[in-house]
């Protein structure tokens, strides 16, 4: 007899874990000037930064919040707490150090034997603040700089991180860019210089420990001419039955003939607003690939974007949304072709299932200086039963004839035939189709270094658990 | 001058996109086109001079359009065949428009169970006439009925022209859209489907060209209400000069339309440097055991066919003349009816 389960029975204790953050530094609930004023001599910001965070705020209170998406209503500001520091007063540079509670949170999620392994640096984030940050010293050797922004702003980078931030993004991009620019806290920094192949990847890891909390860090990552980088960001939190929201911010700007691979897999818990920006600017002969897997939140809005801005620049996007009971997932990209052959592929997979809602939303805009370039979009949607819904919302806005812009949605459901072939084969049901949803997110698990793979495929697994029966 | 906000998109989008909603100056002062009728000979048509639909229905241009439509008191011409009724030779609705004309009509076209018939309108202006002209077609198709309804726009490029269609079908109800845009300065087209009955379907074949200055802006929806209802939306069309076009389609299925398909697709050859091209095709689903497709292709000829044709001597103007023509012609061609290709040869100087 199949098993019956529901999501909310799904074991998800490798994530929903928790300690306790009495001991924690935190603002008080709610946004405002003071609290703004407070975080940032929190931070020793420069003057300018602080002005920034002001002028941010006042962008916030006067932007609307957007009307095309899934509702917000359920996240209250007045109740998030827009800064806590966790009970550690530096950031490390050995896990030994960092305080147990916080050590051993991410001993549980893999972090530490994950860095050892297979990646060239690794930066984790508890709450508001990074806690560690290592590169390796073979790494380091090349020039590559792997820290936390809030160091790099009072170093000899100052001046390179005032030049880029918020820059791709700015505040008055939209009211969570706006609410970002004003509390925003941790995150990482990353610059590889001239022709440098950083040839393993760099990992942050973010997890939100503190209910009623808001994350707000901020990626900024520089891949100079000629050089590659495969950057990875994992996320997490406990659920909690209050409202969490994370309003991250990510700028990437790679240089001619450079290539960027930024992958993540979103696996926020079931009461978080997911409400992050991501835009990369890509420049003469310079390639961005987002590689993205989102499967956490309760609404999440995630869009991001490829700014080709030199000549023969190209932009790949490829996701895959699994929503869920209880979710509105509102995710997929956006591309600007601004010069001369540029190209972009967008190839996505959306899957809802037990009452969740997933959305696929895109752009693709060519200006009138994009003579010569190409784009392709292609976004599958599964419906796992009659509960569920899925939404295709692609755009295209095209100012040049010299183009060449193809785009095809398909949606539909588990086909019977290859269920009962799999079965006649020995497998379950469950298991049919748990296998066939795997196969369906393929274009994503394939792209991502193995153990990701495996990772989101456990994810895939344990949601698709219960579907029948 | 005041505004009006029409063809909006079914779930809003991006605002900076500028396509969830069209604004055009708002209609007012409106006389009866002068239209020309020519009314199949059968007792299973009646037709008469004000609206007879017994239910509301909703169209592609949306509600405020039609508020201003029914507030100017637009003249309201219905059509009803009885039950069972097959109507071969076509309703022939022919509206002409005069410089400085400001005109709006409402047409019902009511058929009742098995009834069948093929309604042909075509809108023609003086040559240099600019005038604005507004139109709308509700239909009700009752059980098993089949309507044909073709619509050639043959206008100047300084007509303003707004084309509303809602529609409202049966259980094996059939609704055949074909439509030729071959200018107006600001074309607006809306058409809302809505698949009730079971097995009921509506086809839609588009053919348009935008030139000069011209803009063509679209809304179309196929609402899937019941179990095994079926669309299609066959969108081909051309860009030139500076023209602009916007085509918002969109296929919903409701939860219950088990078993429902909906395919969409649009080809657009832009032509010139100066043009602009918009395409929204939504996918909306509420329902597990359903089938939808969109496709788009927008840009130049294919490279390879474009060698082929000039390694037959053709010249480049020439081949996207006659690429153009086409895609026209491809629509034109299931029309049926020699008076209207002749007549869209004429126009497009054959």
């Amino acid at each position: 007899m199949a098993e019956k389960t529901i999501v909310e029975d799904i074991d998800r204790s490798l994530y929903d874990f928790r300690y306790d953050e009495d001991d924690a530094y935190k603002v008080d609930e709610g946004l405002t000037s003071a609290i703004v004023r407070q975080i940032s001599e929190e931070k020793n910001d420069p003057e300018w930064m602080r002005d920034f965070r002001l002028a941010s705020l006042e962008k916030y209170n006067q932007i609307p919040i957007p009307d095309w998406g899934p509702s917000i209503m359920g996240l209250n500001m007045n109740n998030i707490v827009t800064y806590v520091r966790p009970n550690t007063d530096r950031m490390h540079a050995k896990w030994d150090e960092v305080p147990d509670d916080i050590k051993n949170t991410f001993e549980r999620l893999g972090i530490p034997q994950a860095e050892r392994e297979s990646l060239a640096g690794v930066g984790a984030q508890y709450d508001s603040e990074l806690v560690y940050h290592n590169v390796k010293d073979e790494v380091a050797a090349q020039g590559v700089i792997y820290t936390d922004l809030e160091s790099a702003l009072h170093s000899e980078h100052a001046d390179m991180i005032r030049e880029h931030f918020m820059k791709l993004v700015p505040p008055t991009d939209h009211k969570f860019a706006a609410l970002h620019g004003a509390v925003w806290s941790g995150g990482s920094f990353v610059y590889v210089p001239p022709g440098v192949s950083v040839e393993i990847p760099l990992q942050s890891y973010f997890r939100l420990n503190a209910p009623g909390a808001g994350q707000f860090e901020h990626t900024l990552i520089i891949v100079d001419k000629g050089a590659y980088l495969h950057f990875i960001e994992g996320c997490s939190a406990p659920k909690y039955n209050v409202a969490n929201l994370h309003a991250g911010c990510v700028e990437l700007f790679v240089g001619e003939d450079a290539t960027l691979r930024y992958s993540t897999i979103e696996n926020w818990s079931k009461n978080m607003y997911n409400l992050n920006t991501k835009r990369a600017r890509v420049e003469k002969g310079g390639r961005v690939e987002w590689i993205s897997g989102s499967f956490g939140s309760h609404v999440s809005y995630l869009y991001p974007m490829s700014i080709l801005a030199g000549e023969g620049a190209r932009a790949e996007f490829t996701s895959v949304t699994f929503a869920g009971a209880g979710q509105n997932l509102d995710t997929g990209t956006k591309v600007v072709h601004a010069a001369k052959n540029t190209s972009s592929y967008i190839n996505t997979r959306s899957i809802s299932k037990s009452g969740g809602i997933s959305t696929f939303r895109s752009a693709v805009v060519v200006g009138e200086n994009a003579s010569g370039s190409k784009s392709a979009v292609s976004c599958e949607s599964l419906m796992i039963d009659d509960i569920s819904r899925s939404d295709t919302v692609p755009a295209m806005d095209i100012r040049t004839a010299d183009c060449d812009v193809g785009h095809e949605a398909k949606i539909g459901r588990i086909s019977d035939d290859t269920v009962f072939y799999l079965m006649s084969r020995g497998m379950s049901e469950e298991d049919a189709r748990a296998l066939i949803v795997s196969g369906f997110a393929d274009n994503v698990g394939k792209e991502l270094p193995l153990e990701y793979a495996v990772e989101m495929n456990n994810l895939i697994r344990l949601e698709m658990k219960g579907s029948i029966g | 001058m005041e505004q009006m906000t029409i063809n909006h998109l079914p779930v809003k989008t991006w605002h900076w996109l500028k396509m969830n909603q069209s604004t055009a100056a708002a209609l007012s002062g409106f006389d009866a086109a002068d239209i020309s009728v020519e009314l199949p000979e059968s007792g299973a048509i009646s037709a008469v001079m004000k609206s007879v639909a017994k239910q509301p229905v909703l169209t592609g241009m949306g509600e405020e359009y039609s508020n201003i439509l029914s507030k100017a008191k637009a003249p309201v011409r219905a059509y009803q065949v009885g039950a069972d009724a097959k109507i071969v030779a076509p309703l022939i609705l022919e509206a002409a428009y005069h410089d400085g004309d400001a005109r709006a009509d409402v047409t019902e076209l009511l058929l009742e169970e098995n009834a069948s018939m093929t309604v042909i309108m075509s809108a023609k202006a003086d040559m240099d006439a600019a005038a604005r002209a507004a139109w709308q077609t509700k239909i009700i198709l009752g059980k098993r009925a089949k309507l044909r309804l073709i619509q050639v726009q043959m206008l100047t490029d300084k007509c303003d022209f707004f084309n509303d269609i809602g529609c409202i079908e049966e259980e094996g109800a059939q609704f055949e859209l074909i439509q030729v845009i071959l200018n107006g300065a600001n074309a607006y087209y809306g058409c809302r489907s809505e698949l009730c009955g079971k097995g009921s379907a509506m086809n839609a074949d588009i053919a348009y060209m935008v030139s000069g200055d011209s803009t063509l802006d679209m809304n179309y929806i196929a609402n899937h209400i019941g179990r095994r209802t079926a669309s299609a939306m066959n969108v081909n069309g051309v860009l030139s000069g500076r023209g602009r076009k916007l085509f918002r389609g969109t296929i919903d299925f409701k939860n219950g339309a088990k078993g429902a398909v909906g395919n969409e697709k649009e080809d657009v050859l832009l032509l010139d440097e100066g043009v602009s091209n918009q395409t929204i095709p939504l996918i909306l689903c509420a329902e597990e055991d359903v089938v939808g497709n969109h496709g788009a292709t927008i840009g130049r000829l294919d490279e390879d066919l474009l060698f082929y044709l000039q390694s037959r001597g053709l010249a480049l103007d020439e081949i996207y003349r006659m690429m153009a023509r086409a895609r026209v012609d491809a629509v034109k061609k299931k029309i049926g009816n020699e008076e209207t290709i002749n007549a869209i040869d004429v126009f497009l100087g054959a």
